[in-house]
């Protein structure tokens, strides 16, 4: 076998200003400078291509595949999710049935849990919580890495999040066409019961929250005119519907109660009419500004939005055509790039994760 | 498929069911040991039934991968799908003739070779273009990028005999059991049947190694196994030479699992089930007289899939879907010789397919195809010229959904074979074809991927090519030469994009392809040392591809996934009394496995070699035995040719076959 070239291209002393941190407690509020970025690739379906790709952000080089080169063996078969909490890097490893926990610094990979088709992953208290597609949400004790409950939602659930006392997690019914999940399904986290499910529309997606303790969850819809896609907003104090901003999106992030979100706009031909990068407010659903690129820059095929929350950066990963490696690309919070970088050889970038 | 080494003395008239006797006069021009392929005015590549015994092949996937100029995609195993790419032009532009009449797969558009059993095909020929030796052909002929013919046939009756039978049985490696019989009875002389069955079973579970970065591990592929049953009865009439008419009744049934891509650290299996049953009814009729001659073609198609997967997340926990569709296809050819160095022809073919699935808001499409081939041939001693033109009108109907245009659209083929110098058996050869393929079923109604808008997706064709074949004193008896540069190119080729989320793909006549290739083959019979008896046989591609679809792209101008730039095969024989001895050997260079030509999608090159050595027992009344051993990939070679669908390694089988 030939040796692949990127592997000289790997910085010897990858985190030179690397901090750790005590797993059980929460972030410390005030967020340090970023020093570098990990980029979470999918990987094709059947490609065992999952990737981390790290850039440093002082020497602005790009290290692909990382996680190989860290532990000598790949990460497995489609990427959907990561998240750093405390030292430790959680990934979650769809095809694969894992997820993976690794060094948050280094990706030296530390233990995998199986866990059937995972697909979101967030932190709370001491525990992260995984989504998967077999109608589930696990939670795993940071401490001893093990999954100390198990809790039934709704069909093929999505993003999820926190507010108040209530986990809220998003049933897409995606692998159920036509017949859809149309429901949020409320979870008490102080015993991990779902206390009951919220109809929205067709297809729930990604969740947020924002600071009038509102849930904010996407709808894909169901691709007729009927159910287009939406953003449906609950109110926390009451588990209810309230409202929806029916800007379409196709992914959206949450920061500083701003929706930061794309959509790809198709005429009836199946061209492409037009990509568009709403942003939000979420607490007024007034449209800030209808494109936050401002200067030009073309994405081919926008796949994961992802703000630093240290400077307001945000990272949209371009998955290309799934086939050849993606890019990323970094805004000022103004819409202007600021950079650039491939990820090669990783396919469909995705998340995009702060080292500090 | 059973691999039943029969050789079969035929008359070559019986074994050309199809040819004209053109053919026959070629035969006599050369060696009776030269294939009959060297003044074909396209590229082909002909296997007899011997030489297909001894290539170690149980269907006729295996056996094509000793043609120059074809890729077999392999999924691995003996279940898999095995389609196959004629000089990269991809599946759906190679049409498969079973006893001249097209094999048609109206969803897929692409016939799965690892179906088709080799154990009662005399002869398998590989035509780029059109099959160029005989211009009385079914329109349907015309309408690929290349043709590959199968052709089963009849044994040689003697006077009293009413009665041929050729059974045989396989076991082998990963649970093999593989049956087979052929039946051939003289009714008179004139009137003959033929049932050929075979039953295969094969748990097809075989060790492989799988490479992780540093760690290496030997798993076992499951869910792999196989059952099929084959039964095929052939009646024909042969009144006289040339007025024969010939029916065919085939079914095909059987279940399979669908092993899927080896997914790392993955502890679920696939459970992917695939049922298929094939059924069809064909015949024609063929008649010459004087400067005339006529061909009448009739078919019925029926296919149905069953596909269930017990481990899909959904709200059943399974997917499951029942596809059939149904073709019906007439044919009419005409040809006439009207001056001694010219002949013309025309035919017209109607074919109607119809499929049914129980997807969501499924169009049920009816498409209905008219073809139209006129066709000129100029025959000279040194010099042959072909032209033909061909109209194809598609109206196609859909009960639900947007509707496909009507398309209507004229493609023209020329070829020629010239000998520059009488004295010498040098031909040269060239052909151009400008020829498409319709979107399938799949392509324009698949829920969430299929696209009506599609347009048929274009494959132009150049080719300059040598023939050297000659009978020669000395060491070296006979010898067959080919080399045929090539440039194709792809227009409108359609593939699956992504739209607004990976759920959801389209159909799209995005790409453009450029294919640049040399096919090269040779054979070499040898003078007798002894009583040892040698044949060598090679063949050598290379290939060019560059994908030209869009230029910012980081694939542009880059190689196609899963293209070896080269790859070749050998295959020799030795022949020792009643012993025959064979070692075949594939070759396939390094390849991308995606079309961003980078480091990491850089697959190995590979290379398996197989030996067979069979014997048959002396002569006895009670009929010809023979028994056979082959040895197939003899150093366990770990290869893939799509990434992460291992190939089997070491294997054997052993046979045993009778004629009576």
């Amino acid at each position: 076998m030939r040796k692949h070239v990127w592997k000289w291209l790997l910085p010897v002393v990858l985190l030179i200003n690397a901090c750790s941190k005590d797993d059980d407690g929460p972030t410390p509020p005030a967020v340090k400078p970023t020093s570098g970025l990990f980029i979470l690739g999918e990987g094709a379906f059947g490609s065992n291509g999952a990737m981390v790709t790290y850039y440093d952000l002082s020497t602005s080089t790009a290290s692909g595949d990382i996680f190989k080169q860290e532990n000598g063996i790949a990460l497995g078969d489609v990427a959907n999710d990561a998240i750093t909490y405390g030292a430790k890097m959680y990934i979650a490893v769809n095809n694969s049935n894992k997820l993976v926990i690794a060094n948050a610094q280094t990706t030296k990979l530390i233990i995998s849990i199986s866990i059937t088709l995972p697909r979101n992953i967030i932190s709370y208290k001491g525990n992260v919580l995984v989504t998967s597609w077999d109608n589930k949400v696990s939670v795993i004790d940071t401490a001893t890495l093990t999954v100390t409950k198990t809790i039934n939602t709704g069909l093929n659930p999505e993003g999820l999040a926190i507010q108040g006392n209530y986990l809220y997690v998003a049933n897409s019914g995606g692998l159920n066409f036509p017949d859809y999940d149309k429901t949020v399904s409320v979870i008490d986290v102080n015993t991990w019961a779902e206390t009951k499910k919220i109809t929205i529309g067709p297809n729930p997606q990604k969740v947020g929250i924002n600071s009038l303790g509102q849930v904010l969850v996407s709808s894909f819809g169901d691709y007729t005119p009927a159910n287009p896609p939406k953003i449906y907003i609950l109110d926390g104090s009451n588990n209810t519907l309230k409202d929806s901003i029916t800007t379409p999106v196709s992914d959206m992030t949450v920061f500083n109660d701003t929706i930061y979100a794309y959509y790809t706009e198709y005429d009836e031909n199946f061209q492409i009419k037009g990509i568009h990068y709403p942003v939000i407010d979420s607490k007024t659903k007034a449209i800030v500004r209808n494109n936050f690129i401002t200067d030009g820059t073309v994405i081919t095929y926008p796949y994961g939005i992802s703000v630093d929350e240290s400077n307001g950066d945000v990272y949209i990963t371009d998955a290309k055509n799934f086939i050849n490696t993606g890019e990323v690309f970094c805004f000022d919070r103004n819409g202007k790039l600021k950079f650039k970088f491939s990820v090669s050889p990783a396919v469909g970038p995705k998340k995009v994760l702060f080292l500090r | 498929m059973l691999l039943v080494a029969v050789v079969h003395l035929l008359p070559a008239a019986c074994l050309h069911a199809q040819d004209t006797a053109h053919v026959l006069d070629e035969v006599d021009v050369l060696s009776r040991k030269l294939p009959a392929t060297g003044k074909s005015v396209v590229p082909v590549q002909q296997l007899k039934k011997e030489t297909i015994s001894n290539l170690n092949s149980l269907s006729v996937a295996d056996a094509v991968k000793y043609f120059s100029g074809v890729l077999v995609k392999d999924y691995g195993g003996i279940g898999g799908l095995k389609t196959v790419s004629v000089r990269s032009l991809g599946a759906n532009h190679t049409g498969v003739m079973y006893d001249g009449i097209m094999l048609s797969d109206v969803q897929g558009g692409q016939v799965d070779l690892g179906k088709i059993s080799v154990d009662n095909i005399d002869e398998i020929s590989l035509y780029n273009a059109q099959p160029g030796n005989n211009l009385c052909q079914p329109a349907r002929a015309y309408a690929y990028a290349s043709v590959l013919q199968l052709k089963t046939g009849l044994p040689a009756f003697k006077s009293p005999e009413k009665v041929k039978l050729n059974a045989g049985i396989k076991t082998g490696s990963f649970g093999l059991i593989n049956p087979s019989a052929t039946l051939h009875y003289k009714w008179s002389g004139k009137l003959y049947s033929s049932l050929s069955t075979e039953w295969q079973k094969i748990k097809g579970e075989y060790p492989f190694t799988l490479e992780n970065g540093d760690s290496t591990k030997t798993l076992n592929r499951i869910n792999s196994n196989i059952h099929a049953l084959r039964l095929e009865l052939d009646n024909r009439l042969i009144i006289t030479d040339s007025n024969k008419v010939s029916i065919k009744a085939y079914y095909y049934d059987s279940e399979r699992g669908l092993p899927g891509a080896v997914i790392l650290y993955s502890n679920a299996f696939s459970a992917q089930r695939l049922w298929d049953k094939i059924f069809f009814l064909q015949g024609n009729w063929q008649k010459q007289t004087g400067k005339s001659h006529w061909l009448f073609s009739a078919k019925y198609n029926y296919i149905y899939n069953h596909y269930l997967d017990t481990l899909y997340p959904n709200s059943t926990g399974r997917q499951e879907n029942v596809y059939t569709q149904k073709e019906y296809y007439l044919s009419g050819a005409y040809a006439y010789q009207v001056l001694p160095y010219m002949q013309l022809s025309y035919a017209a073919d109607f074919i109607a397919g119809k499929m049914h699935a129980d997807l969501h808001n499924f169009a049920y499409p009816v498409r209905y195809t008219v073809l139209n081939a006129a066709a000129a041939r100029f025959t000279w001693p040194r010099l042959e010229v072909q032209g033909s033109l061909m109209h194809t009108t598609v109206n196609e109907n859909v009960k639900s959904g947007a509707e496909p245009g009507n398309q209507g659209r004229l493609t023209p083929t020329v070829a020629l074979s010239w000998q520059p110098v009488a004295a010498l058996p040098l031909r040269i050869r060239a052909f151009y074809k400008n020829i498409f393929r319709m979107p399938t079923f799949n392509d324009l109604y698949y829920t969430n991927l299929g696209n009506t808008n599609l347009r048929p997706e274009y494959a132009k064709q150049y080719n300059l090519g040598i023939t050297w074949q000659q009978n020669v004193k000395g060491f070296v008896q006979a010898l067959s030469v080919t080399a045929d540069a090539y440039y194709n190119r792809v227009t409108d080729k359609i593939v699956a994009v992504p739209r607004q989320n990976l759920f959801l793909w389209t159909m799209l006549n995005f790409g453009r392809v450029d294919i640049k290739g040399l096919d090269a083959a040779a054979q070499l019979y040898f003078a007798p040392i002894g009583k040892v008896q040698l044949f060598l046989r090679g063949s050598y591609t290379y290939q060019h591809t560059q994908d030209l679809s869009t230029p910012s792209s980081d694939s542009y101008k880059d190689e196609l996934p899963y293209t070896p730039k080269h790859s070749g095969a050998v295959n020799a024989g030795m022949e020792y009394k009643a012993i025959t001895i064979n070692y075949n050997a594939l070759f396939s260079g390094s390849r991308y496995r995606l079309g961003d030509n980078i480091a990491y999608n850089r697959l190995p090159s590979w290379s398996t070699q197989d030996v067979t050595v069979a014997y048959r027992l002396p002569a006895q009344q009670y009929g010809d035995w023979k028994i056979s051993f082959e040895l197939n990939n003899i150093w366990n070679t770990q290869y893939d040719i799509i990434k992460y669908y291992p190939m089997p390694g070491r294997s054997f089988r052993l046979g045993l076959n009778c004629k009576l």
